[in-house]
């Protein structure tokens, strides 16, 4: 045997050993390793939902191990090691096609999955390496003639040289015709980038295996070369994730690239010889060219742009604030002549000038009521801008919560029984006292009366139902209407400022769209929640307020 | 209904994987045992015997082209 003259060094963390005779393996590989790892995550973290991001996972992750493996046979001492990870690269480099010839079937398909009869024909193909691997079909032996520690490559290994061009040729087509078929021209440049460095990345690495194997008599340490195709899919899918945001990526090709050059740089602490530092160094001054002007432009590009929103926010501020002041000003001129108008038609109302003619009582009380809505939508208002300038101020004390809501329901009766709906408050006895530690007046009148108004306003005919348990450590208080309901559009923009449904002011022509915001504001100052439940438009609605208890 | 196809697809999917994942990991499994456990391989210490993968593929085209010239 020529074991015994043949002395390898023993690996360390099986990778890193002087049995690595070829000058750029380490180069190569570990640039490979690191940025095929790197752009694998960040696309599938920037959304691990989608089909495309998940795939190039994949792909990156099988390239990555690819890298590792091949590093391992470079440097590792043992001959069990060898054929082990020669023999288990195998089904690991035909994946990679496989996920390439999947990636490019999806941007061909517009995101869409393949079918899984096209999967399971892609899978038939792993058949043979899966059943085989481990036999001498797959690797005919370990070469102990030389001290180059190579397994001898069998018959499967040339079976997947072939599927490999066969999946290259597959992807090609279904790029072309897909190509053919886009009419969207963003559309059709994402395929054609994506596809064109999958394609040449497989391309790249399949004609390394062929060269070394048929050209160059079986010296591996060509076979090196063919790792600078990931660098290159790299370069591809980075330029399509800036230009064309494809993955809905931000700023991955400047961290991307960034983390090449430093695994670039890495790579030269592994150079075994001087000489050969040449050749690094100028395949690295291209990497920091290239590089470095697209890092230069994307970054000159997002501090142009900061500056221009900063600019906008602060012009925005500004308006805001004088729009906030003029409100505040109208409002309050507003308010005081509806609620000096809204005293004058009381005092009529009361008969405090005498008794009013018959034919003008319904036109002053109607009056009075419009001017006392009037006065109520313009407190909305300024109260909803308050809350938004964190300028209102809760003033809190033990009160009882049933005894409010008991107190507004039965004021709100009249209204609702003149409409002709049936009101009715219930209390869970279990849950009593309902003692609560909060504001009572903006409780009362801000959250309870509005809700029991909202409801007694948009409730044609029917009943409204108010409620309120304890549940679980909280107050759970209930207004359920059989009213004109809410869709899941409106639901959206309820409880938002000025927000209010869709077809709500044709119903209520005074609804301003304040009052849930204020609501909303109001019960989650004292710890709570608000929400409305409704199963659609017509099927009335049912307003849930939590305070804890 | 449209919907039920979808999870049924997407389960076919998930099977799909899983068998694909767990296929590959018994492959890798078993030439773990047979070359590191076993260490059951040829050798090869003399040059001459070593056999050049390119030999199959000369195998497989002169095999292969005369069935077409037929």
């Amino acid at each position: 045997m020529m074991s015994a003259l043949c002395t390898w060094d023993p690996a360390y963390l099986l990778f890193v050993s002087d049995n690595v005779y070829a000058p750029l393996v380490y180069y190569s590989h570990i640039s490979a390793f690191i940025v095929s790892l790197l752009i694998g995550l960040l696309v599938f973290l920037s959304n691990p939902r989608a089909l495309a991001n998940r795939v190039l996972f994949a792909l990156a992750t099988f390239f990555a191990m690819w890298a590792f493996f091949d590093l391992v046979i470079w440097a590792t001492e043992k001959p069990s090691y060898v054929m082990f990870f020669w023999a288990s690269i195998v089904p690991i480099e035909l994946s990679i096609y496989a996920s390439g010839l999947y990636l490019v079937s999806i941007f061909a398909n517009r995101g869409k999955d393949i079918s899984l009869a096209q999967k399971l024909i892609i899978a038939a193909f792993f058949v043979p390496i899966f059943l085989l691997a481990h036999t001498s079909y797959n690797l005919l032996g370990f070469d102990y003639s030389n001290c180059d520690r190579n397994a001898i490559e069998g018959p499967l290994i040339q079976y997947m040289y072939i599927v490999e061009l066969l999946f290259i040729g597959w992807a090609a087509i279904i790029a072309s015709r897909a190509y053919h078929r886009f009419t969207d021209r963003i559309e059709r440049r994402q395929l054609l980038l994506v596809s064109l460095g999958t394609i040449l990345m497989l391309l790249l690495f399949t004609s390394g295996n062929l060269i070394v194997t048929y050209f160059l008599d079986v010296d591996w340490s060509y076979d090196q070369y063919k790792l600078f195709g990931m660098p290159l899919f790299v370069a591809f899918v980075a330029y399509s994730i800036v230009k064309l945001k494809t993955f809905n990526v931000k700023l991955i090709a400047a961290q991307a690239l960034v983390a090449a050059l430093a695994t670039s740089v890495l790579s030269l602490l592994f150079v075994r010889k001087i000489e050969d530092i040449r050749i690094i160094a100028g395949i690295t001054f291209v990497f920091v060219c290239i590089l470095g002007f697209i890092l230069a432009r994307s970054v000159k590009r997002e501090i142009e742009q900061r500056e221009r929103i900063e600019a906008l926010a602060l012009e925005l501020r500004e308006t805001n604030e004088r729009q906030e002041g003029l409100l505040h000003f109208i409002g309050h001129e507003v308010k005081g002549y509806l609620t000096k108008a809204s005293g004058a038609f009381s005092s009529l109302v009361e008969g405090d000038f005498g008794k009013l003619p018959e034919e003008l009582v319904p036109f002053v009380e109607r009056s009075l009521a419009q001017s006392r809505d009037g006065a109520l939508s313009v407190e909305n208002i300024l109260t909803a801008s308050n809350q938004k300038n964190g300028r209102v101020s809760y003033t809190k004390a033990a009160f009882n919560l049933k005894e409010v809501a008991e107190a507004i329901v039965s004021k709100a009766g009249s209204t609702a029984r003149e409409k002709g709906l049936a009101i009715s408050f219930s209390a869970d006895e279990a849950g009593a006292p309902y003692t609560f530690n909060g504001d009572k007046g903006k409780i009362g009148d801000n959250v309870f009366r509005n809700l029991i108004d909202n409801s007694v306003n948009y409730t044609p005919s029917g009943s409204i139902d108010v409620s309120l348990k304890k549940e679980n450590n909280k107050f759970i208080f209930a207004v359920k209407d059989t009213g004109i309901g809410i869709n899941d559009e409106d639901k959206k923009r309820l409880f938002t400022e000025g927000g209010h449904g869709k077809d709500s002011q044709k119903v209520n022509v005074h609804s301003t769209g304040y009052g849930l915001y204020i609501a909303k504001n109001i019960v989650e100052a004292h710890g709570g929640t608000i929400r409305a439940e409704s199963d659609g438009a017509s099927k009335g609605s049912t307003f849930i307020v939590e305070f804890p208890a | 209904m449209v919907g039920v196809d979808k999870k049924n697809a997407n389960m076919g999917t998930k099977i799909f994987f899983a068998v694909f994942f767990m296929a590959m990991f018994m492959s890798i499994g078993l030439t773990y045992y047979h070359t590191i456990v076993r260490q059951d391989y040829a050798v090869f210490t003399d040059t001459d015997a070593v056999p050049n993968p390119a030999d199959f593929f000369a195998y497989l085209v002169n095999t292969v082209t005369p069935y077409f010239q037929k």
